[in-house]
């Protein structure tokens, strides 16, 4: 990321919490900082409930009801999201931020059809009517290369495929040429011949609209291929971050590293990388860091306080005491 | 040497598909598996890898008997299981486990984890098991997963989504099975807690000298796991081998295309000719090599001819490429 380069959004100090009568109060999103530029695509994994999804609901104002989000900022387009109303976010989403959700099967409305749901965004901020707007909606659906869009539009969700369906979904996303784009594993739920075909169309999207991306996944390889810098989040926390190919190389902090050791390699014949046991409760975080618990590097101190992030250079900084060295 | 436990001899699923009004009648036949032949030694794992609806939970439900074949059979242990009955079958349901991909459904959450383990044991047995017996298996079968005794009083609730696994996998192991049918059984699984219950599956498969198939979209899973793979299609196996040859060198364009994301040391230049289109309705499958509607390399001869499974570079592939 040069200096010159756009940007798009600014996170800082994200937090989401949810009051459940049953849990308590659960600390979901914890604190979370990070920025993305134009152009650029920003991976967020982790697994799951680490708080990656619920960072991209924040985000976009649309958490659960009986969840709170605060943030010292959330800068997008010279604008704090989070002093802004209901009314003004609803004028952003869907034409200046827009997001994939996972699973098409259920983002689309099943008794509308396709061309009903495509128009919907096009009228509501870019004002299209008659034929025009038809024209609008069969070149969306060109552009994410739906074939026969003629006949397509007046089809419901039930009679397209599972990756036709996703491809709809990115249509909606792209139709008012948003400048920042959250996919929530958006091919989790596909195969992986059509998974290709919708990254690839993903990239190609980005390409030519130069939209800032946050690309959340729990699936490293996919991360991997599509992300210029990854952010790892763990328990509610960004704890390491840095660009693709130096994250994955030289990983800082012990979560990251067990993780990448846990993925079979091409050949491996000794046994795979654990981390032993499972995440902890976001509703009874440990004190201190909260990997401590499963980490086989961890010492006294690492229990008593959350260590402070290190920021190794731009764009590179991880938070533990104990870092992997190089 | 050889000792095979499991063999599919040219198996073939079609399913009827019944259009009903005022009388019945076939309106076509689904074509779930056609030709299938592979076969498992003692102690090894087959990996059967594909997309959704290629047939590979079919595979795995022919050999448990929960579906016929059309043609062909299955023989475990030197016993068509399709003809077994009485001692037989009983012997035959013993021998042969199963676990499935969602522990979250697959085990009853009324149960208590020593009922829920110790319930094959039991109906498997006939009765002629004391309770002293059936309870000793039962703690085995628990400490072999890397549960301890107290968990037997707990239920499936209390568990995290790996520990449910281990259980799912105590309760197939219980009966000292020779053969372990795995349908996806890590893909509900972090990545974390997936690499545990891949190391567990072979600590256990080398501790009993069992036999797995396991049928999964994870090639990453597979690889680790299988001695052999078979990557299926519409039905048909297209490429057949000792792991690492169809690995680091696939042969079929579609296996070619299945192996790309599966490592973590992505080579960016590596991606493939992308593959168009989707499977074809297994209503309507393609004459000729079935594959050739979205195969990059497709020539004049593959949508007349359909190529066999022939000897290649160490595996079987049916492409007529080489």
């Amino acid at each position: 990321m040069s200096a010159q380069e756009q940007l798009v959004l600014d996170v800082r100090n994200l937090r989401v919490t949810i009051s459940s009568p049953t849990r308590g109060v659960v600390r979901a999103v914890d604190g979370v900082s990070f920025r993305v530029c134009r152009g650029e695509t920003l991976g967020i994994v982790g697994e799951s409930a680490s708080g990656k999804s619920m960072t991209a609901l924040g985000i976009m104002r649309l958490q659960p009801p009986n969840a709170q989000v605060e943030a010292e900022q959330i800068w997008f387009e010279g604008q704090d999201l989070v002093r802004l109303t209901q009314q003004q976010m609803r004028r952003l989403r869907g034409r200046r931020i827009a997001m994939i959700p996972q699973d098409p099967t259920t983002s689309l409305n099943p008794a509308f059809t396709m061309g009903d749901q495509l128009s919907e965004p096009l009228a509501l901020h870019r004002r299209l009517r008659g034929a025009v707007l038809r024209d609008e909606v069969i070149a969306a659906l060109r552009r994410v290369k739906v074939p026969a869009p003629e006949h397509r539009v007046h089809q419901f969700p039930h009679q397209l495929s599972g990756g036709m369906r996703q491809r709809v979904v990115g249509a909606i996303a792209f139709s008012c040429n948003p400048v920042l784009l959250i996919a929530d594993e958006p091919t989790t739920a596909l195969d992986v011949t059509i998974q290709h075909q919708i990254l690839r169309l993903l990239k190609e999207l980005q390409r030519q609209i130069g939209v800032g991306l946050i690309f959340i996944t729990h699936d490293l390889s996919l991360a991997w291929r599509m992300c210029d810098r990854v952010a790892v989040m763990y328990a509610g926390r960004i704890v390491e971050t840095g660009p693709v190919g130096d994250l994955f190389a030289n990983p800082r902090h012990p979560y990251t590293a067990a993780l990448l050791a846990c993925l079979p390699t091409r050949d491996s014949v000794e046994r795979l990388g654990v981390i032993e046991g499972s995440p902890p409760d976001p509703a009874a975080f440990p004190s201190g860091c909260r990997f401590a618990p499963r980490c086989s590097r961890a010492e006294d101190a690492c229990r008593v306080k959350y260590p402070e992030e290190t920021q190794l250079k731009r764009d590179r900084s991880f938070s533990c005491f104990l870092p992997m060295r190089t | 040497m050889s000792d095979v436990v499991l063999r599919l001899h040219d198996v073939a699923v079609h399913f009827p598909v019944v259009r009903r009004l005022f009388a019945s009648r076939i309106a076509g036949w689904i074509r779930a598996l056609d030709g299938v032949t592979v076969e498992v030694q003692r102690g090894e794992t087959l990996g059967i890898v594909g997309e959704s609806g290629c047939g590979k939970t079919t595979v795995l439900r022919v050999i448990l008997r929960i579906v016929r074949p059309t043609a062909g059979w299955v023989v475990v242990d030197g016993q068509d299981v399709h003809v077994a009955k009485g001692q037989q079958l009983r012997e035959f349901r013993r021998k042969v486990q199963a676990v499935f991909q969602d522990p979250y459904s697959s085990l009853n959450s009324r149960m208590r984890v020593d009922r829920i383990v110790s319930e094959p044991l039991e109906a498997l047995s006939s009765g002629r098991m004391v309770r002293d017996e059936v309870r000793g298996q039962v703690m085995d079968a628990l400490e072999s997963v890397g549960l301890r005794s107290e968990h037997a009083e707990l239920y499936p609730h209390q568990f995290s989504g790996g520990q449910r696994q281990r259980i799912a996998i105590a309760r197939a192991i219980a009966p000292r099975p020779a053969v372990l049918l795995l349908d996806e059984p890590t893909s509900a699984l972090d990545v974390s807690v997936r690499a545990q219950i891949l190391n567990l599956l072979r600590d256990i498969q080398r501790a009993h000298n069992l036999t797995y198939v396991i049928v999964s979209h994870d090639l990453g899973a597979v690889r680790y796991l299988s001695t052999n793979i078979a990557v299926m299609y519409l039905g048909r196996v297209v490429e057949v081998g000792p792991s690492p040859v169809v690995c680091s060198e696939p042969l079929h364009p579609y296996t070619q295309v299945l192996m790309v994301g599966s490592e973590r040391n992505l080579d960016a230049s590596a991606e493939p000719a992308l593959m168009e289109g989707e499977v074809p309705s297994p209503m309507a499958v393609p004459s000729g090599c079935s594959f050739h509607t979205r195969c990059p390399y497709a020539m004049p001869r593959c949508s007349v001819q359909e190529p066999a499974l022939q000897h290649r570079r160490g595996r079987e592939v049916a492409c007529h490429l080489y």
